[in-house]
């Protein structure tokens, strides 16, 4: 059961990691003539604020649908959710985006993590 | 002789293991497919496309390939959601100091471009492109995955369209200021693949999150997404017979909502309408005022917009069916063939995609949500990827059952993808554009002076620029500026005639609404043009230099004048650009005079 787990994990991180090179690569030679850092941090925040919360959620379909199509359907819903939210909460307590931005991210993520659990962990 | 003989036998065995090591690298080479070969030079094409619009960099001195006033109405937007507390009013730089009025520019691009400004510490400006190529590559890369469901060659066919979306008219996207639609497509092709998985258990929730973010990021595409949707369940309806089913059997209708995918799909497209409706809360009352008045945009053909509205094709459009070259023809084939598989054929990620683009083809060809319907037209080389993929593919299918050689299905499919794919790259590759069309690093220089010099509480007039006639580029500097009528400047300048009052206009840059009540009530919109003296402002902002030299001439003799004769002295200048602060006021300003 552990080892199912951490295979699972693995699995998962293995997707993030080659979806975050092949992201980093298509713009560091698009950017070619730019310093590596800053395109390093442009990947980066794509994939913290946007698309791992993204994907983080769509584990509730943890072996339902393939990780690829997670991947695509958790791009879109991270960039849409995570905008959304910062909308509302703007909106909600007039507060500047900078205040919360990164973690409603990060809280995003750890819903994602929890979903994860429960759907690999619980499972009897 | 041992030893000769040993070594002769290490020499063999290092001759057969390096014999072994290409032997594995030939099959490991055999291995890889055409298709992926293919892929890889596509991706290399459409990279080569994408360096023409930001010259191998992230960070620039100033807007890099603006070309049009709205790129900065996407940027001061974006630099609105970066900085402002409350996003759901317009600050007074963009509302010219009237407090109150409701944002109804749709904000969720902005808010990516935002927050990955504050995240790498670059101007928003940056991001604004950057974004828009980003979500043309995903977009394209996940058409080019759903097709790849249905096959792969089919998939692979379908690409060389897309790099058209590089080449003028269709690149009026990345440099003219389409800003909103790329999410929006984003979010429509990812709904695609929500649609295919519908019939599982909270795949609703996600189709709501996507279409609610579609319609926050533009709406139109999103409605134009979800006639594609309606579309593609009437054909499944039609196709299943399931109403016949129902009208036969009324009982079993409860079997049919828990056994048959197109009913539990239906069912949950209903039930990811409430998280539509809730993300949209606060816009809901925006679209149903744009229902009624007209839009900003209405001079781009001769009807006015409201929401529901046919377009005849003969009037204005942004891009006709002449400027996709060769693949016109193979667009309108594939809309036939395209018929066919929807009523012929039961395959259901054909049916869903097919359908889709159908839709955002129809809506944008006939406008028919509206004049600036029509926009969605530049994005038409990847929306419509599925129809010109699907003439090809059918193209080889035929080919490779008359053809019964061997290898003839490789030759067939490398000879459709390389005869599309070398004219695309040949004769649809997009040409160098200019850089820094209407705000070059002098300009940006001042605007930042301008950013952090300035109250914001004073006023500056634009004096005159040679490319001034992009007024949105002034929202950039984040402070209550007005510009004076360029007509009635160049006037003053060609009669010789040194002036002190000029003709000022500023408008609130978005349709004027305000909440009164709990209700949103249009007001007339604020459009300052009047006679104003000069000795108003608290600055004056002006380029010194012209390409024509009487008003180069001009503005230096004005400038000369107002610092001897009023008070005004240079705060900031560089090659290009003069700032002049006003230390009187409201006081009186110079008499007209001629020019000497």
């Amino acid at each position: 059961m552990k080892s199912d787990v951490k295979k699972a994990i693995l699995n998962e991180l293995k997707v993030i990691i080659i979806a975050f090179i092949l992201f980093y690569l298509f713009f560091q030679i698009h950017y070619y003539k730019e310093n590596i850092f800053l395109v390093l941090k442009m990947a980066i925040a794509h994939f913290y604020l946007f698309i791992i919360p993204g994907y983080s959620i769509c584990l509730l379909f943890y072996g339902k649908i393939g990780q690829i199509e997670r991947l695509i359907i958790g791009t879109g819903s991270g960039y849409g959710l995570q905008s959304f939210l910062l909308y509302f909460i703007n909106m909600t307590i007039k507060v500047k985006i900078k205040e919360y931005y990164l973690y409603v991210s990060a809280i995003l993520i750890i819903i994602g993590v929890i979903i994860f659990y429960f759907r690999t962990l619980r499972k009897p | 002789m041992d030893g000769d003989n040993k070594k002769d036998n290490s020499a063999y065995t290092d001759n057969l293991i390096h014999c072994n090591k290409l032997a594995s690298l030939f099959k490991y080479v055999k291995k890889i497919k055409i298709e992926f070969i293919f892929l890889i030079i596509f991706l290399i094409i459409m990279l080569k496309f994408m360096s023409f619009f930001n010259a191998g960099l992230l960070e620039h001195d100033a807007p890099f390939n603006y070309n049009a006033g709205d790129m900065f109405t996407c940027s001061v937007y974006a630099e609105m959601a970066k900085l402002e507390s409350d996003i759901s009013h317009l600050p007074f730089y963009l509302s010219q100091g009237t407090p109150g009025v409701i944002t109804t520019f749709s904000m969720i691009s902005g808010i990516i471009a935002g927050q990955l400004s504050l995240f790498t510490g670059l101007e928003t400006h940056e991001f604004i492109m950057h974004s828009t190529l980003l979500f043309i590559v995903l977009s394209t890369l996940m058409v080019f995955y759903f097709l790849k469901k249905i096959d792969l060659r089919l998939a692979i066919l379908s690409l060389p369209l897309s790099l058209l979306v590089f080449k003028w008219p269709f690149q009026y996207t990345i440099t003219w200021g389409m800003c909103l639609s790329p999410a929006t497509m984003l979010f429509a092709v990812v709904g695609l693949f929500c649609i295919l998985h519908l019939n599982k258990r909270y795949m609703f929730i996600f189709l709501g999150i996507m279409n609610g973010a579609g319609f926050l990021a533009h709406a139109r595409e999103t409605l134009m997404f979800n006639t594609g949707v309606a579309l593609y369940f009437l054909v499944r309806f039609l196709k299943e017979k399931i109403l016949q089913k129902i009208i036969k059997n009324p009982k079993g209708i409860i079997t049919l909502l828990k056994e048959n995918v197109t009913l539990i799909a239906l069912r949950n497209y209903i039930l990811s309408i409430p998280i539509m409706l809730l993300m949209m809360f606060h816009y809901i009352p925006i679209l149903f005022m744009f229902l009624y008045i007209k839009s900003a945009a209405h001079g781009y053909a001769q009807v006015n917009s409201i929401l529901i509205q046919y377009m005849p094709p003969w009037l204005p459009h942004h891009v006709y069916l002449w400027q996709f070259g060769f693949f016109k023809y193979l667009l309108i084939i594939g809309i036939i063939i395209g018929l066919g598989f929807l009523i012929f054929k039961k395959i259901r990620t054909i049916d869903i995609i097919i359908s889709v683009s159908f839709m955002f083809a129809f809506n944008g060809l006939f406008s028919v949500l509206g004049n600036k319907t029509t926009q969605i037209g530049h994005l038409f080389p990847i929306l419509l990827m599925p129809i010109t993929g699907l003439t090809l593919f059918i193209i080889y299918l035929f080919l490779k059952k008359i053809i019964k050689i061997k290898l003839a299905p490789v030759f067939i499919f490398s000879v459709l993808f390389l005869a599309t794919l070398i004219p695309t790259y040949m004769y649809h590759a997009p040409t160098p554009l200019g850089g820094y069309a209407f705000a070059d690093p002098y300009t940006w220089e001042a605007f930042k002076w301008v950013r952090d010099n300035v109250d914001d509480d004073e006023k500056i007039l634009v004096l005159y620029g040679d490319r001034y006639n992009q007024e949105t580029v002034f929202y950039m500097m984040l402070k209550n500026q007005f510009r004076t009528y360029i007509d009635y400047y160049v006037k003053k300048a060609s009669e010789g005639v040194l002036t002190s009052t000029m003709q000022v206009r500023g408008f609130i840059l978005a349709e004027t609404f305000f909440k009164e009540n709990g209700t949103y009530v249009e007001k007339e919109r604020k459009f300052v043009s009047m006679m104003h003296s000069l000795c108003n402002y608290e600055y004056l902002y002006t380029d010194k230099v012209s390409r024509s030299p009487p008003i180069q001439k001009y503005t230096l003799k004005l400038l000369e004048k107002l610092i001897n004769e009023n008070n005004f002295v240079p705060v900031f200048q560089n090659n290009l650009v003069v700032i002049l602060k006003n230390n009187n006021l409201g006081g009186d300003c110079f008499e007209d005079e001629a020019l000497s």
